[in-house]
């Protein structure tokens, strides 16, 4: 327990649950059941900057693309639509692309050297489409080039992108497998299973590369509880997995990383450190060399400025985090302190909680 | 004797005027209708298949309606399920001959009591209720159910025209309890948990048009809060749906609807075990359903405006917070099954640490 963070903000910026939540440079997005998009600034204030309803059926994933001063931003409804937005002018102007239905989740590369850029997204029968980005004087657009055809026909729930030269890209499934490809040739290199209890319910919740490229954390179900594996992306091997410490009077089972379901992972910059997210109501930070547990957080609906939610909806309080994203030293500009890095957290409970590591001079 | 009107469909009449047949039709029902006598309506099968034919069938189909004055002087009540067997390989399933009788009530614009015709029952009650009513021939009746019985079929002879005088429940009742399933109401009759306490009520599955008249009637005439409790699937939400609003896809309907029914679980975030993974087809449904849902919202948030501006009083605030609160917590439910893409049945929970009794008592407290 060698790191300890400090909440700095809190806003009860929804009037449903959030389900995804993303860092660029500009601001912190937010996505909610409530179908709307909202955007933070960095500076703190309790307004969002931007706020449009964009699917009344509700979102429930964003990413974003940035390069050259372009700020794409996608966000994939319920109702399986994929809507792209454009930063310009301090608004989020709607573009019009030919996509795909039945999106689920989303990832936007920056090509790294030569590679293109891409948007990447999954679908619900399995299968993942792969757009090139391209932007020639300021006009955006995306290019159709390949569906990845998988063999498990289950829902692909989780996907993302290693930043590096030779980069891979990994799909998690409902059934628990997670398939790597290439990025450049968009050819299948490997197969992972998941070490999980097998049974129906090893769903992979989070894929997702550390910044070298050379580890892929997996965080799957395993009956109720939440598992996080380790694997080499080189040989395709697993590496370990991350292990909650236990204690006698909290009955965590053997080998998992959180009690319930855990649906986020994200590397901080440097790749030292991976925070999981949990239905737990736990935030834990990893030490990924270690493979300790370095700090936890928890979410409590008393952290809330008012602990009523909105209309009552969530009669049970059960507030787990559905994400979360590390984000660099500098980005936002609270009480004079941007020293450290800080980690963002959305949840059951219709809000968006900011945290900064404490300590570091 | 009552009276009796046959409409003859003389499939002779070479080829037969579709209007000409179905205007002969009305107007017999029509005035059949005014006095209260019954209709019958004689037809061949062919017509109604709307092909020609050669050799006459040589037996005509008979539907005879008693009409209400028959039906309650002789107490010959005609159900949906006794129509369909007087030519069970012409209506080919139950569901024809609903969808017909449906569509013949709403171009007349009478009830299907009108016709004599009732659905069969199929919903069941449990608990202390006695309702005292006006019959149509101006008797006073009393309906009695004391939880001490065994749970009761659903009334079948009232409908709305029937005069309610009263409905009386022990003053220690605290709720009605809708539920999806027939083995958790079962359940919960079998156990003494129940008596004395709450009106049970479940429709098996998709309620019949009865279970949700009594519903109707237990809002109308009582004070009494009605919690309903569903499986945590596309199939429950759907249920819940119609218990709610009906199989009436006339989004204005809705607005007149009075309807208490909160929902009050099975929520996916309740169970820490006893998942399902959600079906590809499931999904389909389920974002059917949420758009539908998404619908109401917009319809009603119209509305509401509209209401606030011209200060009608056709729909309170509170009307409204229940209908809101009814389709934001039945969306929330889609989108974690969605997102999680796991589902929940309500007779799981026993095999759970608590028991389906405890687990409705919070669940009420906690609304």
């Amino acid at each position: 327990m060698g790191k300890q963070f400090i909440s700095t903000q809190i806003i009860r910026g929804h009037k449903s649950d959030v389900y995804d939540v993303a860092v660029c440079s500009k601001f912190t997005v937010s996505v909610s059941g409530d179908g709307h998009i909202k955007t933070w600034s960095h500076k703190g204030e309790e307004e969002p900057v931007n706020d449009i309803l964009v699917d009344s059926l509700g979102l429930h994933h964003v990413d974003f693309w940035e390069n050259d001063g372009i700020l794409i931003i996608g966000t994939v409804a319920f109702s399986g639509i994929l809507y792209l937005f454009q930063y310009i002018d301090n608004e989020l102007v709607p573009l019009n692309c030919e996509l795909k239905k039945n999106n689920w989740a989303l990832k936007f590369h920056v090509g790294v050297e030569d590679q293109k850029h891409r948007l990447l997204t999954t679908q619900h029968n399995g299968s993942a489409e792969v757009y090139e980005l391209t932007v020639e004087e300021g006009k955006f657009s995306l290019q159709h080039e390949k569906t990845l055809e998988d063999l498990n026909r289950t829902f692909a729930l989780s996907i993302d992108v290693s930043s590096t030269e030779d980069s891979k890209i990994a799909i998690g499934y409902m059934n628990g497998t997670v398939s790597l490809y290439d990025f450049r040739t968009l050819r299948s290199s490997y197969t992972f299973t998941s070490t999980a209890i097998k049974s129906e319910s090893s769903a992979v919740r989070c894929v997702k590369f550390s910044p070298g490229g050379t580890l892929l954390a997996v965080a799957s179900d395993s009956e109720s509880y939440g598992t996080i594996s380790l694997y080499d992306v080189k040989f395709g091997e697993m590496a370990g997995s991350l292990i909650a410490p236990t204690n006698s009077n909290h009955a965590i089972g053997a080998g998992f990383a959180h009690e319930r379901w855990c649906f986020s992972l994200d590397f901080n910059q440097d790749g030292s450190f991976l925070a999981s997210g949990g239905m737990d109501q736990k935030v834990r930070i990893w030490d990924v060399t270690t493979r300790e547990v370095e700090a936890t957080i928890t979410m409590a609906l008393t952290d809330l400025p008012d602990d009523k939610l909105t209309d009552d909806l969530n009669s049970n309080s059960n507030i787990g985090c559905l994400s979360l994203k590390y984000f660099g030293k500098g980005i936002r500009q609270i009480d004079g302190d941007d020293r450290n890095e800080g980690l963002v957290l959305v949840g059951l409970d219709q809000s968006v909680r900011w945290y900064r590591e404490a300590g570091g001079v | 004797m009552t009276k009796t009107r046959s409409v003859y469909i003389e499939s002779d009449i070479r080829p037969p005027d579709p209007s000409k047949v179905l205007q002969c039709i009305l107007t017999s029902v029509e005035m059949a209708l005014l006095d209260c006598s019954s209709v019958q309506l004689i037809f061949s099968r062919p017509l109604l298949q709307g092909v020609t034919f050669r050799k006459r069938p040589s037996r005509p189909t008979v539907i005879r309606f008693p009409g209400k004055k028959e039906c309650w002087k002789f107490s010959t009540v005609t159900t949906r399920r006794d129509l369909y067997y007087k030519d069970v390989a012409l209506f080919r399933n139950q569901a024809t001959i609903d969808a017909l009788i449906e569509q013949l009530c709403d171009s007349l614009g009478v009830k299907g009591s009108d016709l004599g015709v009732f659905p069969s029952q199929k919903g069941l009650i449990f608990g202390s209720i006695s309702i005292i009513y006006k019959n149509l021939v101006g008797k006073e009746c009393c309906y009695q159910l004391s939880s001490s019985e065994k749970s009761q079929l659903t009334p079948n002879w009232f409908s709305n025209d029937v005069e309610i005088l009263s409905v009386r429940i022990p003053p220690t009742i605290r709720c009605v309890i809708v539920l999806e399933k027939d083995a958790v109401f079962k359940r919960l009759c079998e156990s003494s948990w129940a008596q004395d306490q709450y009106i049970l009520v479940t429709g098996k599955g998709y309620p019949d048009h009865l279970t949700r008249q009594f519903l109707d009637l237990m809002m109308k005439h009582t004070s009494l809060k009605v919690y309903g409790f569903f499986d945590s699937d596309i199939y429950g939400l759907l249920i819940a749906n119609t218990y709610k609003y009906g199989t009436s896809q006339d989004l204005n309907k809705m607005l007149l609807e009075k309807n208490r029914l909160q929902w009050a679980g099975v929520e996916i975030l309740d169970y820490t075990q006893g998942h399902q993974p959600v079906r590809p087809k499931e999904i389909q449904l389920m974002t059917s359903l949420n758009h539908r849902l998404g619908d109401r919202i917009k319809l009603l948030t119209k509305h509401r405006e509209y209401v606030d501006t011209c200060r009608t009083h056709s729909n309170t605030e509170q009307d409204f917070d229940i209908h809101f609160r009814f389709l934001y917590k039945l969306r929330r439910e889609i989108q974690i099954s969605h997102y999680f893409h796991y589902k929940c049945e309500m007779n799981v929970l026993q095999d759970n640490l608590q028991s389906i009794e405890n687990y409705i008592h919070q669940k009420i407290a906690s609304l």
